[in-house]
């Protein structure tokens, strides 16, 4: 792929998204212009790239989908929601072929059919759009028509206007020509036929056909009542506002080099707001930095070097200290050591935040969604998003879509209860889904919270016994909270009937591996005919992994700090041995314990010594203790993981360099206790 | 006369072209399939002048003579055959102030009604 489609890609993505959030604003707040124009000046961006990669559909179906909107825009009356849905549909659209490009390379075959389609829904929407005001005809973006070189020389207010006369507009004594030539300081007519004017051989000299685009040097105010008489149709537009008329002058000139400069330009100044100093910059502002991934890679890769000195340095400060000779150089160098891990910490964390992206790039696409599929299953359900502005790894962020639609349309399917028997339990009809994303300490939290009818543990039970998942001892003595999670496992699937949306048995156990993939855990919590919490807790960044040091039979290990739960000391004559294994009673609670250099193949007798050293550990619910020889020291590493033959070996985490220079084998807590 | 097909075989508009002007320019046009415009003495036009001048496409001789047309812009208007003593049109980038005046007269002027 070239740098050019590069660009294209990644400035599209950006404006597919911008677009995306304005017109989901617009749902909202159909008065809302700034939205509207915000969207309509993606929408025109976006059609500009297409066409400079020659990608003729996707410029197409953009341009129709302007052409929607923009009818909107001269009415004075809000944006109907009927027009917004095919508008989100068509970026919908043009999101796929984005992808199809990102994997190809080349635009994606069969999109001309399907910007036929989608251009059909969209005149259909637009048919349906009963205004007593006749839409304009189509005639391009009439913007295009502009002269850029006498744009550029005129000063402010600039204000453009279509006007296609009614057809009998000269037998009313009206001479459009002279109509706009009388508008208040006009720069520039552009006249040219509209698409159902005649040939020449056939044509009704006195039926008007005309269709004028007149440039004023006048505010869009002075406009809108100069043009007040007009006798046919009307389109105005300010030219000021940033981003729309840098780029509509410079795609008039037919040259790809001015126009992405265009692009470039009205990207820095998409947000009104960024230009105009008295108004608050929203929270929301464009990003503005885009930087290549691999050079961010490059980034991390190196300060994970660092680390690895910083450790070094550590290292060489505990050897001098006992080197009794010198105690100054180890003073020297201990306090170095300080400043230097204060410092490659601060390095460290402003190197992972560029990686870093707010969740609401992946929760915007949810409410549209949410609605599509409520309405498929006859549910009424509306979804509510907090915390949208939490951030996470970017590839945490993106990799969390499939998972949370996956919860989504379970809730909805599973969760939410039809609206009758909602209404027979004391429920409002329309259920609510709560989307909610929190950081809790290195981590980040994603809940999605119904207020349905909770899980039927009983039914889970009753499936996990027919299908053998499970023992009927070991179900009867199952908590509640613990047969819930069945549900995640292979296979597994509750529905009696298998819909559309879910129900196929695969969803749930795919989203609890996807999740673990990402180095995090899925927590159900579910109460009869309250609802379902199911949560996602993910870590900020995959690149840094918190652990504590252990030491079984000389080799030294790392423990996922997020697993334990404490570290204990206990006499040997509290180990108790129950069949081939032990257990260790710990505050009344019973615990498994397991010997670390047995479970991982160190054939090593214990020594006689009176303590045992014990890691408490938790993974999801299951508690266990594991007996190491020696406690070590918290730190946080840059993981490697397992890769080629060993990326299969249980147990195994990933691997980071220790301030000596030997290996650390950090391990997969839910391995070993799985 | 201000619409005329003139020695050479061009159709000329001279002076103030009315609405009315529209029909004749139309008949000469097609009775004349190959014959080009020439503007140069045009003065102002009506709207449905304009309009059979943009479907007819034929190459047009100007600059013409009146501000207005001069600043027509569009695929029909140019850039002007200038045949050979014609000063080039000016640029137009301060709004013009005679647009009105000049225009302002010829609605009156060119009246059609309805048969």
């Amino acid at each position: 792929m070239n740098e050019f489609m590069e660009q294209f890609l990644l400035e599209s993505r950006e404006l597919v998204a911008q677009a995306i959030d304005d017109l989901l604003a617009l749902g909202q707040n159909p008065a809302d212009r700034d939205r509207l124009n915000g969207a309509l000046r993606a929408f025109h961006t976006l059609k500009g790239g297409a066409g400079i990669v020659d990608f003729a559909a996707m410029a197409r179906l953009l341009h129709a989908a302007e052409d929607v909107l923009a009818a909107g825009r001269s009415s004075e009356a809000s944006i109907p929601p009927d027009v917004l849905d095919p508008c989100l549909a068509c970026l919908d659209l043009t999101s796929r072929w984005l992808d199809a490009m990102q994997a190809r390379g080349e635009t994606p075959i069969g999109a001309e059919l399907d910007a036929n389609d989608m251009i059909a829904r969209l005149h259909a929407s637009r048919d349906d759009d009963e205004h007593a005001q006749a839409s304009l005809p189509e005639a391009g973006d009439w913007l295009d028509r502009l002269d850029a070189s006498a744009l550029e020389a005129i000063g402010r207010p600039r204000t453009a206007l279509r006007y296609v006369p009614d057809q009998d507009a000269f037998f009313q004594a009206h001479d459009p020509l002279a109509f706009v030539a009388a508008l208040p300081n006009v720069i520039s007519i552009d006249a040219c036929l509209t698409g159902s004017a005649a040939a020449l051989e056939i044509m009704n000299p006195f039926s008007c056909h005309l269709d004028l685009v007149v440039v004023m040097a006048a505010s869009g105010e002075d406009v809108r009542a100069a043009a007040a008489g007009a006798l046919g149709v009307t389109e105005i537009r300010e030219l000021d506002p940033p981003g729309g008329v840098a780029v509509t002058t410079v795609l008039g000139e037919h040259s790809a080099a001015p126009a992405v400069e265009a692009i470039e330009r009205s990207l820095m100044t998409t947000d009104p707001a960024s230009v105009q100093a008295d108004l608050p910059l929203p929270a929301h502002s464009p990003a503005a930095l885009r930087v290549a991934m691999s050079r961010i890679d490059t980034l991390v890769k190196l300060t994970g070097e660092l680390i690895v000195l910083k450790n070094a340095l550590g290292h060489s400060a505990r050897l001098s200290q006992n080197d009794t000779t010198s105690g100054a150089l180890a003073a020297s160098l201990r306090q170095q050591h300080a400043q230097f891990e204060r410092l490659a910490t601060e390095l460290q964390t402003a190197v992972l935040r560029i990686r870093v992206l707010p969740l609401r790039s992946v929760f915007r696409r949810f409410p549209k969604l949410v609605k599509e599929i409520s309405a498929s299953v006859g549910k009424s359900v509306r979804l509510v998003s907090e915390g949208d502005d939490t951030e996470a790894d970017a590839m945490i962020v993106e990799a969390l879509f499939e998972p949370l639609l996956h919860i989504l349309r379970n809730a909805i399917d599973h969760g939410i209860e039809d609206p009758h028997s909602r209404e027979a339990a004391g429920k409002p009809a329309m259920g609510t889904v709560v989307l909610r994303a929190r950081r809790d300490a290195d981590s980040v939290v994603v809940d999605v919270r119904d207020d349905g009818g909770g899980v039927d543990v009983a039914r889970v039970r009753a499936v996990a016994a027919e299908r053998q998942i499970a023992g009927p001892g070991v179900l009867a003595a199952m908590a509640d909270a613990e047969a819930a999670n069945l549900i995640f496992l292979p296979g597994f699937s509750t529905a009696s009937a298998i819909t559309e949306l879910s129900g196929r048995g695969v969803g749930m156990d795919t989203v609890k591996t996807n999740i673990e993939r990402l180095g995090g855990r899925v927590v159900l919590e579910t109460r009869d005919r309250v609802g379902t919490c199911i949560s996602l807790v993910l870590p900020f960044s995959l690149m840094k992994t918190a652990i504590m040091t252990v030491e079984v039979a000389g080799q030294v290990c790392g423990l996922p700090l997020d697993t334990i739960v404490e570290t204990t000391s206990v006499h040997r004559d509290r180990v108790i041995q129950i069949g081939s294994g032990h257990a260790v009673v710990l505050r009344n609670r019973t615990l498994p314990l397991i010997d670390l250099a047995h479970a991982l193949g160190f054939r090593q007798e214990r020594s006689a010594s009176t303590e045992a050293r014990i890691v408490v550990m938790s993974v999801e619910t299951q508690m266990a203790g594991l007996e190491v020889d020696r406690l070590g020291e918290r730190m946080d590493v840059m993981l490697t993981p397992m890769d080629g033959l060993l990326a299969g070996v249980r147990g195994i985490a990933g691997t980071s360099l220790l301030g000596d220079g030997r290996v650390l084998i950090v391990l997969n807590a839910e391995e070993l206790l799985g | 006369m201000t619409v005329v097909l003139n020695q050479s075989g061009a159709i000329q508009l001279i002076g103030a072209c009315s609405v009315d002007d529209a029909e004749p320019l139309l008949q000469l046009l097609l009775a004349n399939p190959i014959a080009p415009i020439d503007w140069r003495n045009c003065d102002t036009a009506h709207a449905a002048v304009i309009q059979v001048l943009l479907a007819a496409m034929r190459p047009l001789r100007g600059p013409p003579a009146g501000t207005l047309l001069k600043g027509l812009k569009g695929p029909a208007f140019g850039p002007f055959d200038r045949g050979n003593a014609s000063p080039a049109a000016p640029k137009m980038q301060q709004p013009i102030g005679a647009f009105g005046s000049e225009c302002r007269a010829v609605p009156e002027k060119a009246c059609l009604t309805r048969s």
